[in-house]
């Protein structure tokens, strides 16, 4: 190189030095600085050496940016190559069409002409005809009769001429009406507890209430049997999660202990036992009065989905506290439960203190983000709700009477026919699920839906409607029963439940020989 | 004299429409034939990026000091609640061994900001939410923390509703027909769908809508927002990619979560950040393994709920057909509510329904019902039906609402009262572009394309959220204010949901009183980019010309 351009080089250099020095110099207290850097470094250059690495990697730590870094596994390609991956690539089709083979599930689902009461016209494709057949309706959640009852049918209507039908409007923007406010009110005194939050599908509220109090970090002691409304809200939350052995009260203790010891040196995070009144997938219940115990010498708070037990067990309906007297609502941090089952209706709703409501209100994904459930509703749920604490009604006797009865039926004919099936459920519950013994139990999930589904198919045409339960094993945590559904209702008569006993296992031994 | 009792301040003298049956404080009549307009993209035209107004940088600052203020004061409160163990606080800290039920960080914001505007949220409402909303009046005596009221309501111009097509009515075909199907369904049919929950008039309404939206195929979900958390476990797996744009709705976020894909995010609208995330994705494959993406679905919605924007459908075809992704689109705002026919997206750039692989839509917003759709090829809903959570596990769609929606629908396609669906349909798109004109030329910054019937109106500083929300209920009008987070941290704003219900006269007298509150709490920031100047000076018509020039000018092109 030319020596005359490193001699301007140099030059250059210089003055850029010296003007830098005499502009830092120039700046208020820039000689203090100076002072403590020259008689700080002039022990210990190699400090200087460490110190100016580190200077180094904090400014390029800063400047890398976040994209970069996960580019970590990028392979660099050209356009052209990129052109042709792009063309070479092949998706699967969005979802693969049905099978011949799987036809029949879609062809089990009934179709009901008319109104969903006792009694149904419906057209099961499965059983080969597309005619409507009159059958007895043995699987509805509308146990007390509340979907069809005449009284609380005005009442839509006379709601409907009021609020219209859809609200329009999540409840932050104008959509929280006065009949949602009221059934509010009704539901957390009828359920003995100080606020109440309504919900516009029963499904989506265990999916939204969880993960609006636990967060990442947070730990959840659930029982291996919950339904999949808590388990998905489990999973969105991101918590630490155990299980317990299904209402196993010495193996929730021993997961209790163990999980206490394991964070006993974190710092103190949220912790909650989550537990089913009745629950969804097997019809029993827990030892409620063990649980509040436990939860008490371990600290830990509970949340209970009562889905299932508000309108079905306690004498009047009020769920699965009414059996235990020495527990009471605040006992309970969370409750949470549908309008879609027992009451007839839909939507759900979720009761606790004022400040476990309030923090629903602006930080549940589904109160916020969702309009609120249609008026017509909320005001036929609060009728529902008024009906059971009116005890001189009667629903509620006669459901227990009615389910008692069933499953008496069901377990004098399952004797004799050398108990071909098991009730799992409770032998009080009119929620009644049942699956097939043991010596008949295929391995294949298919096989053993279709044996059900056969089950299901006779009864039909011999004029009973029930149902598989029909659960969804690709998004289930825990390995799924396979069950059939059979649900009383105080419009049964006491010919209609011998006739539910006899149609039934007359078909169970033809498809069970 | 009956409607000035009744609070109701405007009344036609002849209306000229369809739709004289109806009540006037649900549904106003049509004053005039000019008040129509029928709204059309240009058939294969890509959709030109709105012009965004932006305000002067000095707005932005004290937006920001206003931020840092409201913040240091509620420390300040915080430090002092601390200090003598205040009665809120006791939700906040450790007590006997027990975590506190939220954390006081993530509360912050909604304990010491929104808390001060709490009387601007969540108003109580009573009756139809149609052209006027009457809401219960209520007041706090200590600083909102609780609400009470004192029995009287105030009937207020409603402009907060997603009342599109002005379906929310007490009256009419509709309320008839929701009428019938409780006498003759009930109130519920007891079950899930794929349980004993399905109905023939399920059956019969999935095939209306099916029809409504042209595909072949429709599923009906109870709740519009279920919908979308349980569509994507039925659709993609840990394998698939989920592109998402990054303006999506919390249910679209909620749902592909749970599916459990890999999710990415482009800028909102942005085709040329799309692209290069494409070409990138589908090159690199999936992280780690570099094996390919199984699948790769595209979700975006058509009408933006918070900016007024439209997804570039006409752009995003032709990516899908270079590119072989499948594309989602999110119909909650747009069924119903764009295109000449009512039909959504689709209908409004004149694309075949076949280029989007699965429409969902609620039924909320357009239609005066509730619960949300996804409509697709017969195949996929097939599938969808057997592997859905919505329909295996969730409570079937109500009976009143499937007879709301099939009469509505079919207003809409003219077999119920031939006319009327087109009344409703001109009458929303002309309100939507003469408001959306005459609050360009009194000098605001609003956002959106010139078609939606969402127009976000700028406020930026957040007391003036509560302080618009607050004046305008002094006029008797109900407005949304938005804030963050659910809009970055210096575009607060107003949201005015338009529908086929208000009169021009009603828009008017938005009008005056926008512009009278604009003045008075300035909100007039507009430079002038975004609408005609005259002088090459920004914008600021009187009310008077908007007013005069409104009707002819907003049916031609806007500015």
């Amino acid at each position: 190189m030319d020596q005359s351009v490193i001699n301007d080089w140099v030059s250059y250099i210089n003055d850029a030095t010296v003007v830098t020095g005499d502009f830092f110099r120039s700046l208020p207290g820039s000689s203090i600085i100076i002072r403590y850097i020259k008689s700080s470094y002039q022990d210990d250059p190699i400090r200087s050496i460490w110190e100016a690495l580190l200077f180094i990697f904090a400014v390029h730590y800063f400047l890398a940016s976040k994209k970069s870094y996960l580019k970590k596994n990028y392979v660099p390609l050209s356009e052209r190559e990129v052109d042709e991956l792009v063309n070479e690539w092949e998706p699967e089709p969005l979802v693969q069409p049905l099978q011949k083979s799987e036809q029949w599930d879609l062809s089990s689902i009934p179709v009901i002409h008319g109104a969903a009461g006792v009694k149904v016209n419906a057209v099961l494709n499965t059983t080969g005809t597309t005619k409507p057949k009159q059958v007895l309706n043995c699987a509805s959640n509308d146990f007390l009769s509340f979907a069809n009852d005449e009284s609380i049918k005005a009442k839509a209507v006379e709601v409907i001429r009021q609020y219209g039908v859809g609200s329009c409007g999540p409840p932050g923007f104008y959509g929280q009406q006065k009949a949602h406010i009221s059934f509010e009110s009704t539901i957390s005194k009828f359920m003995g507890a100080q606020d109440a939050i309504v919900y516009a599908q029963a499904f989506n509220t265990g999916t939204s209430v969880i993960p609006s109090f636990l967060k990442r970090g947070d730990i959840v002691i659930a029982d291996a049997g919950i339904n999949l409304s808590v388990q998905k809200g489990i999973q969105m939350s991101r918590v630490t999660v155990r299980w317990y052995q299904h209402n196993d009260m010495k193996d929730l203790e021993k997961v209790l202990e163990q999980t206490n010891k394991e964070f006993r040196k974190r710092p103190l995070t949220r912790r909650f036992i989550i537990t089913e009144a009745l629950f969804e997938n097997s019809g029993d219940s827990p030892d409620l009065q063990k649980i509040v115990e436990l939860k008490y010498k371990y600290k830990y708070r509970l949340m209970l989905d009562e889905t299932w037990s508000l309108g079905i067990l306690g004498k009047t309906g009020r769920g699965l506290l009414e059996e235990y007297p020495l527990v009471s609502r605040d006992d309970i941090e969370i409750t949470f439960g549908s309008m879609a089952h027992a009451l007839g209706g839909g939507g759900g709703y979720c009761i606790g203190s004022r400040s476990v409501v309030k923090h629903q209100r602006i930080g549940s994904l589904a109160v916020v983000f969702s309009a609120s459930m249609p008026a017509y509703l909320a005001v036929c749920a609060e009728a529902a709700i008024e009906e059971l604490s009116d005890t001189s009604s009667g629903r509620m006797a006669k459901l227990h009477k009615n389910a008692v009865r069933l499953n008496e039926i069901l377990a004098t004919a399952n004797l004799r026919s050398k108990n071909k099936l098991t009730i799992i459920s409770r032998p009080d519950s009119p929620y009644i699920l049942v699956k097939i013994s043991e010596k008949y139990v295929d391995e294949n999930y298919g096989a053993m839906e279709k044996k059900l589904q056969e089950i299901t198919d006779e009864c039909f045409k011999e004029g009973i409607m029930i149902t598989r339960s029909k659960r969804l094993q690709q998004y289930e945590v825990i390995p799924i029963e396979h069950t059939l559904k059979i649900c009383a209702s105080i419009d049964h008569s006491e010919n209609d439940l011998n006739f539910i006993g006899s149609i039934l296992f007359k078909a169970v031994n033809k498809v069970l020989p | 004299m009956a409607a000035v009792e009744a609070g109701y301040r405007v009344r036609p003298t002849k209306p000229v429409g369809k739709l004289g049956h109806l009540r006037d404080e649900e549904f106003g009549a049509l004053t005039s034939p000019d008040y129509l307009y029928k709204h059309q993209h240009p058939p294969g035209v890509e959709l030109p990026a709105p012009v965004e107004d932006e305000p002067p940088y000095s707005i932005l600052i004290w937006t920001y000091l206003s931020y840092l203020v409201l913040i240091l004061i509620g420390h300040i409160r915080d430090f002092f609640s601390r200090h003598f163990k205040s009665e809120s606080m006791k939700d906040l800290g450790e007590h006997d061994g027990y975590a506190p039920l939220y954390s006081d960080f993530d509360s912050f914001y909604i304990r010491r900001l929104q808390h001060r505007i709490r009387d601007c949220f969540s108003r109580p409402t009573v009756g139809v939410p149609g052209r006027y909303i009457t809401l219960i009046n209520r007041s706090s005596n200590d600083y909102n923390n609780t609400f009470t009221e004192d029995g009287t309501t105030t009937s207020c111009l409603n402009l907060s509703s997603y009342n599109y097509l002005g379906f929310a009515q007490s009256v009419g075909q509709c309320t008839d027909a929701a009428e019938d199907y409780i006498n003759e369904y009930g109130i519920s049919s007891g079950a899930s769908r794929a349980t004993t929950g399905t109905l023939d008039a399920h059956v019969l309404c999935e095939d209306v809508v099916a029809d409504f939206v042209g595909k072949e195929s429709s599923m009906l979900f109870s709740m519009g927002y279920g919908t979308n958390a349980s569509i994507f476990s039925s659709l993609v797996d840990k394998n698939c990619l989920v592109i998402s744009d990054e303006l999506n709705h919390a249910s679209i976020r909620f749902g592909s979560r749970l599916s459990g894909a890999v999710i990415k995010i482009f800028k909102h609208n942005d085709m040329h950040d799309l692209e290069k995330l494409l070409r990138e994705q589908i090159s690199q494959g999936q992280p780690r393994t570099h094996r390919p993406w199984k699948k790769i679905l595209l979700v975006v919605e058509g009408l933006y709920s918070m900016e007024g924007t439209m997804t570039n459908l006409p752009r995003l075809v032709e990516l899908r057909k270079k590119y072989k992704f499948y594309l989602f689109v999110d119909e909650a705002h747009s069924v119903g509510a764009m295109g000449p026919r009512g039909r959504g997206v689709c209908d409004y750039f004149s694309i075949d329904t076949s280029n989007v692989d699965i429409l969902m839509g609620t039924l909320t917003k357009s239609f005066g019902a509730t619960g949300g759709f996804v409509a697709a090829d017969k195949a996929i809903i097939d599938r969808i039906r057997l592997t859905n959570m919505g329909s295996n596990y969730a409570e079937a769609m109500s009976p009143p609402v499937l007879g709301q929606i099939f009469s509505s629908l079919k207003t809409i396609t003219g077999e119920i009262n031939p006319g009327e669906g087109d009344e409703r349909l001109q009458r929303l798109a002309f309100n939507s572009r003469y408001l959306r004109l005459g609050l360009k030329r009194l000098g605001f910054i609003v956002y959106g394309i010139d078609d939606s019937p969402i127009i976000p109106l700028l406020l930026y500083q957040p007391s003036k959220m509560p302080a618009f929300s607050r004046l305008m209920l002094e006029k008797k009008i109900a407005v949304v204010v938005v804030g963050y987070p659910a809009t970055p941290l210096t575009s607060s704003r107003v949201r005015f949901c338009l529908s086929s219900s208000l009169t021009k006269a009603d828009l008017d007298e938005l009008l005056a009183a926008t512009n009278e509150i604009g003045d008075k709490i300035c909100l007039k920031y507009g430079s002038g980019i975004a609408s005609d100047s005259i002088d090459g000076k920004p914008v600021r018509w009187s009310l008077s010309d908007v007013i005069a020039n409104g009707v002819e000018d907003c049916k031609k092109p806007l500015k």
